[in-house]
């Protein structure tokens, strides 16, 4: 096992239902992804894209197979230590953003510093969230509430909230699914210059140019892996 | 406090919710608060009452009242005195009495109105079926005149004058001492009993003031020919041999024989009656709560249910489900304290709150499980609309 091997996935399988109704969305998927790389993941609606990064995320578990994530098998981890990696580790960016309309655009950043173990005390937070908001060019925006943002705007939101943390990985959902191409490319410059930083990146998509601008492309289709 | 903050910033972004919270918490409040108001003192008597047991071992009783007709419309002078002996005769005996002294005399204020006064004996509202409207009933304690303050029960038509719960000093109207008397418990309107056993002779206690006879009172009033009638007279005394020698005596002075019964029953029988009272009301509080529990139970389904986004995003960012349910949690209790606060400046609650304040941190409880239950089985990534 290399030294850069950050996620390994081996014979992992997900399903849903029991009996009759069991099904397989994940079938056994072996997924090594190494520090520093940025990896596409692309397949028909309903091939278990999702369900895949859903686990990588350790926001589900998985049914069988196994998952080291820095050398450390983590699916059998307790709740809290998982809720712990998400907070450190992970970095999600879903489809359609998932802010918290009636908080603030500064309060939506600071939710992952708030979880963060040690606490964060809260002129750390603010400079982080000043940082992070300078970065990605909303630090106009801080005081306003969710809803009253753009759709760029609102991306560029859930992107400070999944870095704000300084994450390993960023996990992204169809980042660019509701996006016209000018506003998807913007978006994929940013993850360019984050992967060129030294994260990883796992991106979700259908779009062909997003996933052409990352160094791996894999394709799922019915729950299991190609290339 | 930073999960302070958000409760409150929640509360405040919930409060239609709260509102309902609020609104169900003091109703349940209320009725939990007017239907427990006398049921710790009646648990306090209880206990007494068997202490009560091993003093006295029988209770003699009169077998029928109707034996008093005669005399319970005109007695004179020379009865009058004859049950004074009897009494002082019975004391002498180290005997203790208890009796039904329905005197017409009354107890006034300082400004000169005056109400019927009837001092009764321990099976008093037993005998004639009395309940209460407010308060509570008198407890074994309130016979044996155990408190300075006495305490008294009034009619309907006096509860506006003489407050539940206040004490006044009043004076008698026979020999003008003054005692101190605490008000327990109103009557219901048209409240009356039967004291001659004939149909149509119902006697109002709408306007009447109703004092525990105790001995201590009975020490201090029954020396004058004040007392017009005297019914159902019941002694107790530690032994049979002691009913003989009454009943010689009642013989010698003419005047009726007596039946006993033991007193642990009377006692007994007197508990059962002041237990089945607090147990209704026990019932009726129950209900309300049980029904309140579930109305909150819905209300908060349907609140983390609408909310499920916004827990899912704050999983996603790294929270546990127990800092999300600490958070609710939270919430709700800022809530019903905000309640409680707010009713006890209007009433004043008093102890009653910090019972009732017990129970709804229980309701608060009870009603979060399912709803957290509901939340650690939550999908995050169908909450935040992703796995289409
Ligand atoms: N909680 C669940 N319960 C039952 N079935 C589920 C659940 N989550 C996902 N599935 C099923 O698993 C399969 C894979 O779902 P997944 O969301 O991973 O697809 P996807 O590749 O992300 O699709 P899309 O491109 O449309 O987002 C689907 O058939 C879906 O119906
Ligand atoms: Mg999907």
């Amino acid at each position: 096992m290399s030294a850069q091997e950050l996620i390994n996935l081996k014979g992992v399988s997900k399903t849903f239902g029991h009996d009759k109704n069991r099904f397989f969305a994940l079938s056994g998927v072996d997924l090594t992804v190494q520090a520093g790389e940025s990896l596409a993941i692309t397949g028909p609606s309903g091939s278990g894209k999702s369900t895949l990064l859903h686990i990588i995320g350790l926001l589900d578990d998985l049914t069988y197979g196994s998952y080291m994530l820095h050398g450390g098998r983590v699916d059998h981890i307790s709740g809290r230590q998982k809720a712990w990696a998400r907070n450190r580790t992970f970095g999600l960016v879903v489809q359609d953003f998932a802010l918290i309309e009636r908080y603030s655009v500064r309060q939506n950043i600071e939710i992952p510093l708030l979880y963060r173990k040690p606490r964060m005390p809260r002129k750390a937070r603010m400079r982080a969230i000043d940082k992070v908001s300078e970065n990605l060019g909303i630090s106009d925006k801080l005081k306003a509430k969710a809803w009253e943002l753009s759709g760029g705007q609102r991306q560029r939101v859930a992107i400070a909230r999944a870095i704000v943390n300084e994450p390993e990985v960023i996990l992204a959902d169809e980042p660019t699914g509701a996006l016209d191409t000018q506003n998807s490319r913007v978006i994929m410059d940013l993850f360019t210059q984050l992967v060129a930083q030294g994260k990883t990146l796992v991106v979700v998509t259908h779009d062909q140019s997003v996933a052409a601008r990352c160094n791996r492309v894999l394709a799922l289709k019915d729950g299991r892996l190609g290339t | 406090m930073r999960g302070l903050r958000y409760a409150l910033f929640d509360l405040w972004h919930h409060l239609p919710s709260s509102l309902v919270f609020g609104v169900q918490f003091a109703v349940a409040l209320l009725v939990v608060c007017y239907a427990f108001s006398d049921l710790f003192p009646i648990l306090g008597d209880l206990d007494t009452a068997s202490a009560h047991n091993t003093v006295h071992d029988y209770v003699f009783e009169d077998s029928s009242s109707t034996q008093y007709s005669g005399l319970a419309s005109e007695p004179d002078h020379a009865t009058n005195q004859k049950f004074i002996k009897l009494y002082e005769d019975i004391r002498a005996l180290n005997c203790r009495t208890e009796q039904i002294v329905y005197g017409y005399d009354g107890i006034h204020e300082k400004n000169g109105s005056g109400h019927g006064t009837f001092y009764v004996n321990v099976g008093f509202f037993m005998r004639n079926g009395l309940r209460i409207a407010s308060g509570r009933k008198f407890s074994a304690n309130d016979f044996r005149g155990a408190t300075k303050t006495t305490p008294i029960i009034i009619g309907h038509n006096l509860r506006d004058r003489y407050r539940l719960g206040k004490t006044y000093v009043l004076r008698h109207l026979g020999d003008g001492s003054k005692f101190t008397a605490a008000v327990v418990g109103v009557l219901p309107a048209r409240s009356g009993f039967d004291k001659t056993g004939q149909p149509g002779t119902l006697t109002s206690l709408d306007q009447s003031c109703i004092v525990p006879l105790s001995d201590s009172l009975v020490k201090t009033h029954l020396v004058d020919d004040i007392y017009d009638i005297i019914l159902n007279t019941t002694v107790s005394t530690p032994n049979l041999q002691q009913l003989a020698n009454i009943t010689t005596l009642s013989m010698q002075l003419s005047l009726p024989t007596f039946t006993y019964r033991d007193v642990a029953t009377v006692d007994q029988e007197y508990a059962q009656d002041l237990f089945l009272d607090a147990f209704g009301r026990f019932c009726f509080a129950g209900l309300i709560l049980i029904f309140a529990c579930l109305t909150i139970a819905v209300n908060m389904v349907r609140v983390i249910k609408k909310e499920e986004r916004d827990f899912a995003i704050h999983l996603v960012c790294g929270a546990t489900v127990a800092c999300l349910c600490l958070r609710i949690i939270i919430n709700l209790l800022l809530c019903f304290f905000i309640v409680i606060l707010i009713c006890s400046l209007l009433f004043g609650f008093g102890l009653a709150l910090v019972a009732t304040t017990i129970v709804g941190v229980v309701i608060v409880v009870l009603t979060m499980i399912y709803p957290i239950w509901n939340l650690t089985r939550l999908n995050v990534f169908r909450a935040i609309g992703g796995g289409e």
